[in-house]
């Protein structure tokens, strides 16, 4: 079988450079899906770490309605809960929130608004929505100031007001009653998010449950680990240390699952746009195949004379074709290695063409680094190598029906 | 499977006939005969004459539409394609006009490449080969790939390739047709002399006087019919 492979191999040489564009083919395709896989890895690993470190956590802790209502008076004491802090394993560190929808108004205008009550100083260096660049003018909210806010810089604009200005935050308490409180632009916040730019209201935590009427009772507790493994050990523990109706254990991906579909549709895209690169390889190496195997019918047909037999023949065929695929794959895999090698440590600034910097409720970074997705590098080429063995199976077929007398006396012309 | 004389050759009215349109060409017309073990005999007869048909016919590359061709004993009509082309493998060599040496495969690799079929042992290969490129002159030219010999040493190689697989018959269309005449009159000698020695039954096509010359037993063939 092994002669059969050389021959196979050998074969490539025979038309340099009809094999060189097929090979080019493969190996494009392949650096293209690779380095896209790459990318999409990379991009997702950054969605989920910034997701999890601005929003809800690996972690997060609701009332169990919540999630599905994102009503205000779903809350739950801080007290039901703190005493299980104490049982995480590999806890990075948890931040307690409020988020009320409201209407702000100036005295020039009103726009909705979402206020985010936080604990301000745990949340700075940790939170990707919170840099200290962001903060365009002024400072953050000062723990215990039930007056201090940071207001989003569009929402400001929009409602012409400036630092240090007044305004009047509008929301429904916990008793479903509009209840109103006036506070002071302290800082402006430009995130780059349109969704922060255009609503946020950040006010410390006491602020926020003050607003809504309650003493010590939060939306959310969001809990970062120090690793994604240790979500599930921590999630059974926390469930079984907290006994409260009111809390619920949630996952990052219960949380924002939003996220996940967004994901889920950019990995889609890039499956259909993989998808269309493969028929076209095939393509190619169908029609590579089947010019040569019609060029060399006479010797085709010298090979059954000689005692050669169909599936022999066939698997000759199939040899050329494994041998592009390796080639196309080799190239493929080397040229995007390094590239990968390269973005992965120094990233590709998308700047230039993201207009908002939300992407499923999480702030992205401009600056994607590829990450090596290991699996998806070992199924594309497998994928590839199958693809052009599938491609070959025809040309392999047109091979074997060769009539040897028919052949020879016709290349025996030349 | 009938099994018939021992004789390499045996055709018992034997015809092949291709249909154009609404025409008939009998290529082959009711043709009997034998050739006998160790026979170095030509085909001789102008182009068109039917000559190369009935090598394929013998060889096995093509069916009799009438009558029945025996090679070794065995009645090709007979046989299925697998078995044919086993045949062809183990008792048939074949020598082409063209040469038709594979480019991929240096001389040493087209050789092999016979024995590789038959899935002999790798290691007796060199045992094999070797003594028979020698005999052919071939053995410096060994590692060369086809693109780089003559005529004249391609068809030399063929040959080797036709006897590496210990044949009962060797078959042979025009072998000499694209060489000088003085290549192809060292190319009889050494063809007669692997007859002789190895007793090896040759069956050649030609219409090369020199060619007629040579063979032990002349054969002639017109309009598809033995005359």
């Amino acid at each position: 079988m092994s002669y059969i492979f050389k021959f196979g191999w050998r074969n490539l040489f025979r038309n340099k450079m009809r094999s060189f564009v097929t090979i080019l083919a493969i190996a494009g395709s392949l650096f293209l899906t690779i380095f896209v896989d790459n990318l999409q890895t990379g991009s997702y690993q950054a969605f989920i770490r910034n997701g999890v470190q601005s929003g809800s956590g690996h972690l997060a802790l609701y009332h169990p309605e919540y999630l599905s209502k994102r009503e205000t008076k779903f809350v739950f004491d801080r007290s039901e809960v703190s005493h299980a802090l104490q049982d995480i394993r590999g806890l990075r560190h948890a931040r307690y929130r409020l988020n009320l929808p409201g209407l702000t108004r100036s005295s020039r205008n009103s726009a909705p608004t979402l206020v985010l009550g936080m604990e301000i100083d745990k949340e700075l260096g940790n939170n990707p929505n919170l840099k200290p660049e962001f903060l365009i003018e002024g400072n953050w909210p000062r723990k215990g100031k039930l007056k201090d806010a940071v207001v989003g810089y569009e929402l400001a604009e929009k409602l012409s007001l400036k630092l240090n200005k007044k305004f009047v935050v509008m929301v429904q308490d916990i008793n479903g009653q509009v209840y109103s409180r006036l506070y002071k632009i302290r800082g402006l916040l430009k995130t780059g998010m349109k969704d922060l730019d255009q609503n946020a209201i950040i006010l410390d935590l006491k602020s926020a449950q003050r607003l809504l009427q309650v003493d010590d009772k939060v939306h959310e507790l969001a809990i970062v680990l120090e690793s994604d493994d240790l979500m599930a050990e921590n999630m059974t523990q926390l469930k079984k240390s907290i006994h409260s109706e009111s809390v619920g254990v949630f996952s990052w991906r219960e949380a924002m699952p939003q996220l996940i579909s967004l994901i889920e549709l950019d990995r889609w895209n890039g499956i259909m746009m993989a998808s269309f690169l493969f028929l076209i390889v095939g393509i190619g190496i169908v029609n590579t195949m089947v010019l040569s195997i019609t060029e060399r019918s006479a010797e085709f047909g010298i090979l059954r004379a000689m005692g050669m037999n169909p599936s022999q023949i066939r698997a000759m065929v199939l040899c050329e074709g494994a041998a592009l695929a390796m080639a196309g794959i080799f190239f493929g895999v080397l040229t995007s290695t390094l590239l990968c090698l390269y973005t992965g440590s120094y990233g590709i600034d998308f700047s230039r063409f993201v207009q908002d910097l939300n992407a499923g409720g999480v702030m992205v970074d401009p600056i994607i680094y590829t990450a090596w997705n290991l699996k998806g590098t070992i199924t594309l080429c497998t994928t590839f190598f199958i693809l052009s063995i599938l491609a070959s199976i025809y040309p392999a077929w047109l091979a074997t029906k060769i009539v040897p007398a028919l052949a020879i006396r016709e290349g025996g012309n030349h | 499977m009938s099994n018939q004389s021992q004789s390499p050759i045996l055709l018992k009215e034997v015809s092949r006939i291709y249909h154009n349109g609404e025409f008939e060409v009998h290529a082959v017309d009711q043709v009997d005969l034998e050739i006998k073990a160790g026979e170095f005999t030509v085909l001789s007869g102008p182009s068109g004459s039917g000559k190369t048909t009935l090598l394929n016919l013998i060889g096995g590359l093509d069916r009799p539409d009438l009558g029945e061709v025996f090679v070794d004993g065995l009645s090709t009509n007979q046989l299925s394609e697998k078995e044919l082309t086993l045949l062809r493998l183990h008792k048939i060599g074949f020598i082409f006009q063209a040469y038709n040496l594979l480019p991929v495969l240096t001389v040493y690799e087209n050789v092999q490449l016979i024995l590789q079929i038959q899935g002999q042992d790798k290691t007796e290969h060199e045992a094999q080969i070797l003594p028979i490129l020698e005999r052919l002159g071939l053995t410096d030219l060994r590692d060369r790939f086809p693109w780089q010999l003559s005529g004249g040493q391609q068809q030399r190689v063929a040959v080797a390739r036709s006897i590496v697989g210990h044949p009962k018959l060797v078959l042979a269309d025009e072998p000499t047709a694209n060489l000088d005449s003085d290549t192809a009159r060292s190319l009889m000698d050494l063809m007669h002399q692997l007859n002789q020695e190895d007793q090896v039954t040759f069956l050649f096509s030609s219409h090369d006087p020199m060619v007629v010359e040579k063979a032990s037993r002349v054969i002639r063939i017109r309009d598809g019919k033995i005359v």
